[in-house]
């Protein structure tokens, strides 16, 4: 291990043959917001650089195949470092006020953790060529963050004991979860547990055919609460419970992959959102390795890679290339997703009122204090 | 007051036969010492006795009530003895008063009951409850730790009290006072016991009656002066006291004598001679203050002369232990009151041994 | 015993206590049996110090200084990260951070919240509800199993003496997973069995209960009561017990009057580390409460640092509050074990391990330790097993799905064999530092006892006190700066200064049952503070220390909490890719790792248990 001001010299050193070389300042540099695209330039200066630091809170599996094909594109090796939750956010912090600089890519899902590390001047302000024409506003944090898949909500059911044709019908909204004959039978992951319970249940708070009431009916109906979605989808596949909120489409693909018993519906409306963001350090170790991964992801040919990984490309227009699409056209029951149903939870919205909506809801499933 | 009957008594600890077959009989009131060297069984009969361990077979009575026998097992808790340990065992968590009532509060004794036995107990063991009664046995020396274990073993008045080399950690001063208090305990109360112990010495002052064990077998039992001048082997001629042993050349019963391997020839009582005919590899046994070394010429008409030489002499304070070479380079010690140029090495001189005292096994 | 010079009886013409003013050094209450020792090795000693006397002087002086800068090492190590963690439960936001200042916001809504409702006010009390319980009951199921094992000659004890220890190789989240697999009031399959066998529609069991999370609990950390009472049963000096026989006491107030009392200070060190341990588990409670909104303060604390929104400076406040709780556990220790003197029960005398012929009731024992084994350790452990073999977890058994593809999963993984590599070399790089650190350590402060040292033994208690994830990010905030970071080195350092107090209080509870004679009967006989515990104590703590360095490899092997903080890439282990797995719901293969792991660890462990194992035997010789 280096000093940290050898580390510190290192890296301005590199910072410094980066811009000579390989990034290419733009017309917003006037701004301080670079944009990224993915030039020869870059890939060579990338190259040199040999590596890249990523942490990462996303699954494991995604993770292995976006570094593998990464490095057979390439030849940069993608040292991944998984902190789930917000635990990455926070270590880069305690990081870089150390003036540690280590990381060069945090893949996470922490967008107040985000702004807050942007204002101390963290990480990088940049943005991606024609980027309204690439991304849906809601798939990045502007000038921050950008996210390479979709997170999109499903009520996933086991169909041994919800067959297909009846889950279709139920489903059709979320009130479908308040059949008295599912009873005690709902698996809901905690409002603590993740974004994207959050997420669902800010919907419900934030649209008027729902309201806040739906929690209280949901709580009502006895649900199994789950610290995390991963307990929750095991427990469905056995049958320890009937239906499972929110899971998301594209984990829910990997479960049939491997066998799950399991299948999902849309309902009227459901949480899309980007779960997960690209951000680059402003001391990044590795600046030109760095810009190459978070911006390569964004480019058809990254963006089938996350399609190798069964996850939905934020990325527009890409056509649909995921192995368990295929294989779940052969079933009677999937279709694809509808756009029409597409809930994107306002940012400001999340950041604002989590802090206090988070205890709320957990009281109202029934958390005492 | 109990009678304890020990019949044919084994035990094996794995492979190892440690008691093979001990008879012993100890009378009401009696007090009686298992004396062996280590490794004799005498501890693991001890501990037989007190239902520490089940014997493999034979049987342990008391007041003619089986303890140990044909499928028959009290433990140790019901057999109501007394013990007192080599290592005291005195709980370091309890105080010496909670330590002694021990014994009574599992006979459920009125508390009122117990507070007068323990402290007439601790009263006879010098141990004054007022003074000791709170302490923990970490503020008590080895002396009075064993009192305490004593006072803990006789508090509840039992049938048999079991003793297991109760003083050999204590130093001689104590282990004398000790012996003292044990006996005059034992003259007034005449509680049975049964007392192990190595030390030849403290079996002989402690004891009505001692039992020699060997090899897991009892060689020989006995009064302590039946012991110490007609033993019974070699073993316990050499174990009790203190002897000259000789191989023998020549024995004769029938004509009194024996003759040593120098060729001296020593005439014997009809008394001195074991049981049995056997006469291949009998010893003679003379124990070293049975022989007196005569520096003058020896008084006309002695028996059992042996001339030799003072090779040394030690002075022990109260006597003087003279070795002298005999012919054929026999070895003897003499031990007695200190006398006049007995300790001029290299002078020739005559130890005269009395027949009486010279005993073939 | 014969005298042969006349000094020495001189000092015993002088009485009792002119031996005890000779031969003790310390104001410690001298106990007489000493004074044997001191008969026999007097007389040389006093010849040879003269010789020695000038050097030994100096070399005192050394010595002292290299102790003193060694304690004061360890403490400042013990002291960083809690500082940091107190630190950081007085400010607004995380240390370092630019807009932080000192605040009492945190700490008011984690005390103030215990009284007004705050997040901390249920968790507080579903927490001491918990852990005072699951203590009590784990350290007397763990302590009956150890003497079982040591003290009886019940058939298979050597068989069980391995399986009782089976819980401590894998981690509560497999755990978890076996008995949710088995008592899943829907789906598990003993529920499955239950309903089949009886037609009853209500479940048998519920692992999603307050008596489900005990029960989990009690079995996860009954067999440390076990591994930490082995050796004092093994080394209790038998006469006591058999005194107490003799005296009329049957083996049932045997037990409770005088084998329990005399081993409280080995039983008390163990109630204090299952309740520490309680206190601060949060997979167990956080994987089956949430189903019946039973939030324990370790589990509210795992949110704060690992959901959003994050809050670590109210996370440090809970840290601290836990802390309190813990160091409640070890002023009850304190106080049961002030008189040392009182558990004294190896003395100089030698002494042999006994063992209690049960008769016919040996197979009623054997029947019953079986019953507990298959219940308690068995059966999640063969749920694990199966869920390993399977793609998806099913409700019923079905031999035909059976299929190693979990297994081909992990072993292909990237990670798997640096994770393994890694694990191995803190659990014995911890192992062994916390054995030997915790060697000198124990021995300064049962021994040599000062204020300072005093205060040394309630320092090295601290870093357990609180969860391991606040602890972790107390290690993030404190070494942050050091090349050590991210490496394999602040693992290292954050086990060692975590799990000390686990080799210092096992091997100072041996300490205190070692009489002091035997060591100072060596110091008397010329020997140096060093070479007396070179050829006194360490003998005599072979079987501790080798428990000890056992039950650190154990815990760092499945260590998650603080792992999960301070890891890197390049510094995975096996518990965090088992995290890993579970968190992307890859149960199969996290289970199949478990299985891995328990088959690694369980050769590891048969392999030092038959080193040490001959060593036991040796002293049953004795």
């Amino acid at each position: 291990m280096q000093t940290i001001d050898r580390r510190g010299v290192l890296g301005l050193a590199a910072s410094a043959l980066a811009i000579g070389s390989g990034i290419r300042s733009s017309s917003a540099a006037s701004e301080g917001i670079e944009t990224i695209d993915v030039t020869p330039a870059l890939i060579s200066a990338a190259q040199r650089e040999g590596k890249v630091v990523v942490r990462y809170s996303s699954p494991v599996d995604e993770m292995a195949q976006m570094s593998e094909a990464f490095y057979k594109r390439f030849n940069i090796t993608v040292q991944a470092d998984r902190k789930v939750g917000v635990l990455g956010t926070q270590q880069f912090a305690t990081e870089e006020r150390a003036g540690r600089h280590i990381m060069d890519v945090n893949y996470s899902a922490d967008p107040t953790g985000i702004k807050d590390l942007a204002e101390e001047g963290y990480y990088l302000r940049f943005t991606l060529p024609d980027l309204e024409a690439k991304l849906d506003k809601a798939a990045y944090l502007p000038t921050l963050g950008y996210c390479p898949k979709w997170t999109e909500v499903v009520i996933s059911y086991n169909p041994s004991a919800i067959p297909h044709e009846r889950a279709r019908e139920l489903f059709k909204t979320w009130n479908g979860l308040l059949d008295p004959a599912l009873k005690g039978k709902i698996g809901l992951n905690e409002p603590a547990g993740g974004g994207v319970p959050f997420a669902t249940y800010l919907m419900f708070y934030r649209n008027p055919q729902y309201g806040k009431e739906f929690l209280a009916k949901l709580a009502a109906q006895r649900p199994r609460l789950y610290p995390g979605s991963a307990q929750a989808r095991e427990d469905l596949g056995a049958g320890a419970i009937s239906v499972f909120i929110p899971n998301w489409e594209s984990i829910a693909m990997i479960g049939v992959l491997r066998g799950d018993k399991t299948a999902w519906t849309y309902p009227d409306i459901a949480p899309a959102f980007a779960n997960t963001y690209f951000c680059i350090s402003k001391n990044a170790p590795n600046p030109n390795a760095a810009r190459l991964f978070a911006a390569w992801f964004f480019t058809p040919e990254g963006a089938a890679v996350m399609q190798l990984a069964q996850a939905k490309p934020t990325l527009k227009n890409q056509p649909e290339m995921r192995t368990a699409v295929a294989e779940l056209k052969k079933t009677d029951w999937w279709r694809p997703y509808p756009e029409e149903i597409r809930w994107i939870p306002d940012t400001d919205d999340w950041i604002k009122s989590s802090d206090t909506l988070i205890p709320e809801m957990r009281r109202t499933l029934g958390w005492r204090g | 007051m109990a009678s304890i009957s020990i019949a044919n008594l084994r035990k094996s600890f794995g492979r190892v036969e440690v008691v093979k077959g001990v008879n012993l009989r100890i009378n009401s009131g009696e007090f009686v010492t298992l004396l062996g060297a280590s490794g004799s069984g005498k501890t693991t009969t001890l501990r037989m006795l007190a239902g520490l361990e089940r014997a493999d077979s034979g049987t342990i009575s008391v007041n003619g009530s089986v303890l140990n026998g044909e499928g028959n097992f009290v433990p140790a808790h019901k057999r109501g003895m007394g013990m007192v340990f080599q290592s005291y065992a005195i709980w370091p968590h309890r105080t010496v008063y909670q330590n002694v009532a021990f014994p009574l509060r599992m006979k459920r004794v009125r508390p009122a009951e117990e507070r007068a036995k323990v402290e007439r107990i601790l009263e006879l063991v010098e141990l004054p409850v007022a003074k000791f009664g709170d302490r923990y046995a970490s503020q008590l020396s080895g002396g009075q730790q064993q009192r305490v274990s004593l006072a803990r073993a006789l508090v509840a008045d039992p049938q048999v009290v079991l003793y297991d080399e109760p003083l050999s950690n204590l130093d001689a001063r104590l282990r004398e006072s000790m012996r003292t208090l044990l006996r005059t305990i034992h003259k007034e109360t005449r509680l049975t016991a049964l007392y192990v112990t190595h030390d030849q010495l403290e079996a002989m002052v402690m004891a009505d009656r001692v039992c020699v064990m060997d090899q897991g077998i009892i060689v020989q039992e006995g009064a302590p002066r039946d012991l110490y001048d007609r033993p019974a082997n070699q073993f316990v001629a050499e174990f009790i006291g203190q002897a000259n042993i000789f191989d023998l050349s020549d024995v004769s019963r029938e004509k009194g004598a024996v003759r040593l391997s120098n060729g001296i020839s020593l005439n014997i009582p009809p008394g001195n001679w074991p049981n049995g005919e056997a006469t291949r590899d009998r010893k003679l046994v003379i124990r070293h203050h049975h022989a007196c070394v005569l520096t003058n010429d020896a008084p006309a008409g002695a028996d059992n002369l042996l001339p030799g030489r003072i090779k040394d002499s030690i002075y022990l304070g109260d006597r003087i232990r003279t070795t002298l070479t005999l012919a054929g380079a026999l070895e003897f010690v003499a031990e007695g009151i200190d006398g006049p140029s007995t300790s001029d090495i290299g002078k020739d001189v005559i130890v005269a041994v009395p027949p009486q005292f010279c005993i073939v096994v | 015993m014969m005298f042969t010079t006349k000094n020495v009886g001189a000092i015993h013409r002088s009485g009792e206590d002119h031996a005890r003013a000779v031969c003790s050094s310390s104001s410690a209450p001298a106990s007489i049996e000493r004074r044997v020792p001191l008969t026999e090795a007097s007389a040389i000693p006093e010849r040879i110090e003269a010789i020695d006397r000038g050097r030994s002087v100096a070399g005192e002086r050394i010595r002292a200084a290299v102790t003193w800068l060694f304690l004061a090492v360890v403490t400042v190590l013990v002291v960083t990260p809690m500082a940091a963690i107190v630190f950081g439960a007085f400010r607004t936001r995380s240390p370092g951070d630019p807009r932080a200042t000192f605040s009492l916001q945190s700490i008011e809504a984690v005390y103030l919240g215990l009284f007004n409702g705050g997040w901390t006010q249920s968790a507080t009390l579903h927490t001491v509800l918990l852990a005072i319980p699951v203590t009590i009951s784990a350290t007397a199921l763990g302590l009956f199993l150890a003497w079982a094992v040591t003290r009886t000659n019940m058939p298979g004890k050597r068989w069980f003496e391995f399986g009782f220890l089976l819980s401590l190789l894998y981690s509560p989240l497999v755990g978890v997973i076996g008995w949710t697999v088995l008592a899943d009031p829907a789906a598990g399959l003993l529920n499955g069995l239950w309903s089949a066998l009886t037609g009853a529609s209500d479940p048998l069991f519920n692992i999603y209960s307050y008596g489900g999370i005990a029960w989990v609990m009690i079995f996860f950390f009954a067999p440390y009561a076990f591994l930490l009472n082995v050796g004092g049963f093994r080394s209790l000096d038998v006469t006591l017990e058999e005194v107490a026989a003799v005296s009329g006491a049957n083996l049932f107030k045997r037990m409770m009057l005088i084998t329990l009392p005399v081993m409280m200070a080995g039983i008390a060190a163990a109630a204090l580390f299952i309740f520490t341990l309680a206190l601060e588990q949060f997979a167990i409670p956080g994987f089956l409460g949430t189903h019946v909104q039973f939030d324990t303060l370790a589990y509210a604390i795992f949110l704060r640092t690992n959901a959003y929104p994050s809050d670590l400076p109210g996370a440090a406040a809970a840290g601290t509050l836990l802390l309190i709780l813990s160091s409640i556990g070890l002023f009850a220790y304190r106080r049961l074990t002030r008189h040392s003197e009182r558990f004294v029960a190896v003395t100089a005398r030698g002494y042999k391990p006994g063992v209690t012929e049960l008769g016919a009731g040996r197979y009623v024992l054997f029947g019953v330790c079986l019953l507990i084994f298959i219940v308690g350790i068995a059966a999640p452990l063969i749920a694990v097993a199966l869920r390993a073999l399977l793609p998806v977890r099913t409700m019923t058994f079905d031999p035909g799905s059976l299929t190693l593809d979990n297994f081909r999963v992990l072993f292909s993984a990237a990670d798997m064999l640096l994770g393994l590599r890694n694990t191995f070399y803190l659990a014995f790089g911890a192992a062994t530092a916390c054995s030997v650190i915790g060697l000198v350590v124990a021995f300064q402060i049962t021994r040599r006892k000062s204020l300072a040292k005093s205060i040394l033994d309630y320092m090295i208690a601290l870093p357990i006190g609180v969860p391991g994830t606040v602890f972790g990010v107390g290690m993030l905030w404190a070494y942050v700066r050091t090349p050590l970071y991210l490496t394999l080195g602040i693992l290292l350092l954050a086990f060692v200064i975590r799990y000390l107090v686990y080799s210092v209080r096992s091997i100072g509870g041996a300490l205190m049952q070692i009489d002091k004679a035997l060591e100072e009967s060596a110091a008397v006989a010329g020997a140096t503070p060093f070479k007396s515990f070179m050829f006194v104590n360490l003998p005599l703590l072979r079987p501790v220390l080798a428990s000890a360095w056992l039950l650190v490899f154990l815990i760092v092997m499945r260590e998650i909490s603080s792992s999960i903080i301070l890891y890197g890439a390049h510094t995975v282990t096996l518990p965090i890719l088992t995290w890993n797995y579970l968190n992307d719901g890859s149960y199969g293969v996290a289970s199949a790792l478990a299985i891995t792991q328990i088959g690694i660890v369980g050769v590891v462990f048969i392999v030092l248990t038959r080193f040490f194992g001959a060593d036991l035997r040796a002293r049953a010789a004795e």
